[in-house]
């Protein structure tokens, strides 16, 4: 018992021999150049035009993982002596032990770093998590942070890529597909319909009229529905693009004289 | 010997870079800005102009308003085997003009000159409701050449606002008769995603970009117009003469549609590049450059360079300190959509903005008065419009926020 304890022992450095300001100044330095770069490249991120705002904060995951990486390994081999074997030992007891307190926890972290990697999401993208759908606002090392459109911040934790169907409307792009949907009575003539709500698609001033503008119909035992399919120039403009789509299709619609079905018809699902 | 004035097919258009030194400049300028966290110039319009040392009678006996006599001799040429043609490939000839080329000045100028039937564009109303007189005005035409100078005017970027033009383009299609259509540079790109219009006329013109050369040539011509000296243009800080104005040529002026190769001042090209080789801007940023303020300091260098002169030395301002309009610092999406909106159509009225981007008549005044203020954009005959010293700048903000730009 003696013997295996002195063992444990031998694997960190003498304790009036570890610089504990060394490694203070090490972790105060890694949060610190963090927060620069963070501000440095939000700053940036900001003043670059609109198309390329979405290029920089990705990057700062990134950045904060290379960071904290190497200040974990330039602080180590000051608390235990730097052989295979100690490290080896070290790691096992520690991973042993937080592995079973905090599964999850580490599970997200791990799941952090893959996603910093993998891009699954990224700063600015239009996601859907479990129901959940926003913008991506930042990457933590934990979880991610979304803003609903009803303005709600959802922490939802990395972890949820080893198990989840994650959708990305934009995937690092500016803008992304939005879609603006009309229920009409059947009784009416479909390819006049089509064509003013293109038309409506085409005169928005959101619309991007360098990506597809498109108009589905399909036929519903409730009626036709209609949907215009488009992208805005900027992304963030989701909510106002649509709706701008919504109160002119209506309004043109009503000039030919088309009816919406109505409320009791849509509960009858497809 | 060169034509000054000279329309290419729009697939032969080269756009204009600036000279290595102002791009060096601009990229150190913006990362001292960047580093000092002060934000790029945000209005800076020249609305003192009386306080300017130039007169503004001066001002238009040096650098005059340009007249179009030579681009419509030009654009005559241009068209002119096209017109003569028994059996043309193409019944239609679209002229593309960017804002402040003088596209439409030079239409009408050439069907006065030829007595074609030269059609203005539709009113709003008019274009809202289907336009059909409009239309039987063209289609009753017998005149052998019908001119329609404005495209951009004949549509409006709303759900009843394409109606007219599809119909145009169709009946247009399907006759044999001559038609000389202009069209904004703008208008040309969003009719093409919108009703690709550019696979119906696969041949139009442009005219092609004022380079450094080009400028010089023409500035100088139009001095030599107006004004009885000789003048030497210098620029305020090193002296460097950017233009001479030679009245002892004066009898024997150069013919001013053909000039000569020969380097033009960086000034030059700095505003040919700006303004994207458009002449009317480049003319307004001129103007802009010759507008010295009252207590500039004329360095040393140039005041000794300039002893010499034999004639009246005007002064330029370098580059680095010209005042051209800038986009706002806190602009709106609204102002944005009035910008691309204005552009777009060439000029719009007041009254036409509410329904285009579903926005209140209020919204619009202030929107409008805003743009106003900066420099951006103003009024004339009832019609807002880019104001030619602004337009880089609107162009540049446009392009950068990825909205649909002209492909000049």
């Amino acid at each position: 018992m003696t013997g295996s304890g002195n063992n444990f022992y031998q694997v960190f450095h003498e304790f009036q021999n570890i610089s504990f300001l060394l490694i203070a100044s090490i972790i105060a330095g890694a949060f610190l150049m963090i927060y620069i770069l963070q501000r440095l490249i939000l700053a940036l991120a900001k003043r670059v035009p609109g198309k390329f705002r979405l290029i920089l904060p990705p990057m700062i995951p990134i950045f904060r993982l290379t960071i904290l990486i190497a200040a974990f390994f330039s602080i180590v081999p000051l608390i235990i002596k730097p052989t295979v074997q100690n490290f080896i030992a070290i790691f096992g007891a520690v991973g042993l032990t937080l592995g079973f307190a905090f599964k999850d926890y580490f599970s997200s972290l791990i799941a952090g770093i893959v996603a910093v990697w993998e891009q699954p999401y990224r700063p600015g993208d239009w996601i859907t998590v479990d129901e959940v759908y926003g913008e991506v606002q930042s990457l933590g090392l934990r979880s991610v942070l979304v803003l609903t459109p009803d303005d709600t911040l959802v922490n939802i934790p990395h972890s949820k890529i080893w198990n989840s169907s994650i959708s990305n409307a934009n995937s690092g792009k500016h803008t992304h597909l939005c879609i603006a949907d009309f229920f009409l009575d059947p009784r009416h003539d479909a390819q006049a319909v089509r064509r003013r709500l293109l038309d409506v698609a085409l005169t928005s001033p959101y619309l991007q009229l360098d990506r597809p503008v498109n108009v589905m119909v399909s036929e519903k035992p409730w009626g036709t529905h209609y949907r215009i399919k488009a992208y805005p120039v900027d992304g963030r403009d989701e909510f106002h693009f649509t709706t701008d789509l919504t109160v002119r299709g209506k309004s043109a619609l009503s000039g030919l004289g088309v009816s919406h079905v109505t409320a009791p018809a849509i509960t009858l699902k497809d | 010997m060169k034509d000054l004035w000279q329309f290419i097919p729009l697939g032969s258009y080269e756009r204009l870079s600036e000279p290595k030194s102002e791009i060096a400049r601009k990229g150190a300028k913006a990362f001292m800005d960047w580093l000092r966290r002060r934000k790029p110039a945000g209005v800076s319009v020249d609305i003192h102009a009386e306080l300017r040392s130039i007169p503004q009678q001066m001002l238009d006996t040096v650098a005059p308003p340009p007249d179009w006599e030579d681009k419509t001799v030009a654009l005559h040429d241009a068209v002119l085997p096209w017109i003569n043609a028994e059996k043309p490939e193409y019944t239609s000839q679209v002229i593309i003009g960017a804002p402040g080329s003088g596209t439409r000045q030079t239409m009408e100028q050439l069907s006065l000159s030829h007595k074609w039937e030269f059609i203005e564009p539709p009113s709003p109303t008019e274009i809202l409701t289907g336009g059909k007189e409009w239309l039987s005005v063209i289609k009753d035409s017998e005149n052998t050449v019908v001119v329609i100078p404005e495209l951009e005017r004949c549509f409006i970027r709303h759900t009843d606002g394409l109606t007219l033009v599809r119909d145009f383009l169709d009946f247009v299609w399907e006759r044999n008769q001559r038609y000389i259509i202009g069209c904004n540079s703008w208008a040309w790109s969003y009719l093409s995603r919108v009703l690709s219009i550019d696979s119906q006329f696969r041949n139009p013109l442009i005219l092609r970009p004022f380079d450094g050369q080009r400028l010089e040539h023409w500035f100088r011509s139009m001095a030599q117009t107006t004004c009885k000296h000789t003048l030497i243009f210098r620029q305020s800080d090193n002296g460097e003469a950017i233009l001479t104005v030679n009245q002892a040529d004066g009898n024997k002026k150069e013919k001013s549609e053909t000039y000569r190769d020969k380097e033009s001042s960086d000034l030059l090209k700095i505003i040919a590049a700006r303004s994207n080789g458009i002449p009317l801007v480049a003319w307004a940023i001129w103007r802009n450059c010759l507008q010295i303020s009252a207590d500039a300091i004329i360095e040393d260098e140039a005041q000794r360079a300039a002893k010499m002169d034999q004639g009246l030395t005007i002064w330029v301002r370098p580059w680095a300190q010209t005042e051209l309009p800038a986009i706002p610092h806190e602009i709106s999406k609204t102002d944005v959509f009035v910008l691309h909106a204005v552009l777009l159509h060439g000029g719009i009225h007041e009254d036409v903005l509410p329904m285009m981007l579903s926005i209140q008549q209020s919204t619009a005044v202030k929107s409008l008065q805003r743009l106003l203020q900066a420099g951006l954009i103003k009024e004339e005959n009832g019609l807002w419009r880019t104001t030619l010293s602004g337009y880089p700048a609107v162009k540049k903000y446009l392009a950068a926020e990825d909205y649909l730009t002209d492909m000049l």
